[in-house]
């Protein structure tokens, strides 16, 4: 219940365009195939190689960047990257961004390690 | 500026605020992990700790849990954390560190293994909370992101828990029925 409320928050309080697409870009480094299913192909394709692709505003390629060093090394994110965020949002609004970041991404390797222990596949 | 200073421009009365709403969840879900107490100290100090080395929290590296101090938990058993497959750790300890790695390193290690290691050790209840306590000490990566974790202390302090879940430091801590 406190897990759901938490997700809900987070997506209340973060841009959820961008966070929609930093989500999927997660489920992409995690190989976390149930949040990925139905989504468009082209999509995944072109989010897959965000870096070259010219489909990406600077925003959301500052928040890309940021949200991939987030999942592999969080203590490695560099001032620059953060710097760059906030050339696009607040203080406050990067603040809850990362927040809902830790929410959005922990769910995910939560869903998928529970699924992997238990037959039902969600945390009971 | 150093590496470890804050990455954003803090307020006046130097926090870095965020939507209050998220704040709150944050605490909340955090309460509810750790009023959960199917699971030993002991363990449940080692996952916290495995977390806090993972991320390269310094705020959760610094705190010591006393139930757990109490139960036996000291430095010399703290430092075996980082290389705990090669320690002498008990099974039990390995198992639930192996669950915290599958978790914040590389969920396609909670493989078949695994899971049976688990289900030796641990009831599905205690498998379960030990996933939320993963998710709570993780938190700690929105901090760390933002170097937001500096402690306000040199060296260790005392961490506890009240019955509501929420944590208590230092005095407070000693003070807790619940430690």
């Amino acid at each position: 219940m406190e897990l759901e409320r938490l997700n809900a928050a987070a997506w209340a309080s973060a841009d959820p365009a961008l966070l929609e697409l930093c989500r999927l870009r997660i489920a992409q480094m995690l190989d976390n195939k149930a949040a990925l299913a139905g989504i468009d192909e082209t999509k995944l394709a072109e989010l897959a190689c965000w870096e070259a692709s010219p489909a990406f505003t600077d925003a959301e390629r500052a928040f890309l960047a940021f949200t991939e060093q987030f999942v592999i090394s969080v203590s490695s994110i560099t001032q620059e990257q953060v710097d760059a965020l906030l050339e696009h949002a607040s203080p406050e609004d990067v603040r809850s961004f990362t927040a809902a970041l830790y929410a959005v991404e922990l769910s995910q390797r939560l869903d998928m390690v529970a699924a992997a222990t238990f037959e039902k596949g969600a945390v009971p | 500026m150093t590496q470890l200073d804050p990455r954003l421009p803090l307020a006046a009365d130097g926090t870095a605020p965020m939507a209050p709403a998220m704040a709150r969840a944050l605490e909340t879900f955090a309460a509810a992990a750790m009023r959960a107490r199917a699971v030993d100290p002991v363990t449940t100090e080692l996952v916290r700790l495995r977390c806090a080395w993972y991320h390269d929290c310094r705020l959760c590296g610094s705190l010591r849990l006393e139930e757990a101090r109490v139960d036996g938990v000291d430095e010399e058993m703290t430092a075996k954390i980082s290389q705990y497959e090669e320690s002498d750790l008990p099974d039990q300890a390995k198992a639930a560190l192996r669950l915290v790695d599958a978790v914040i390193i590389d969920p396609a290690r909670a493989d078949r293994r695994l899971v049976a290691e688990l289900r030796e050790h641990f009831t599905d209840a205690q498998i379960v909370e030990l996933l939320f306590d993963i998710m709570k000490w993780s938190r700690q990566k929105e901090l760390v992101a933002l170097r937001l974790e500096t402690p306000a202390w040199e060296g260790t302090n005392v961490l506890g828990f009240d019955v509501n879940g929420d944590a208590l430091i230092g005095e407070a801590a000693l003070a807790t029925p619940a430690s």
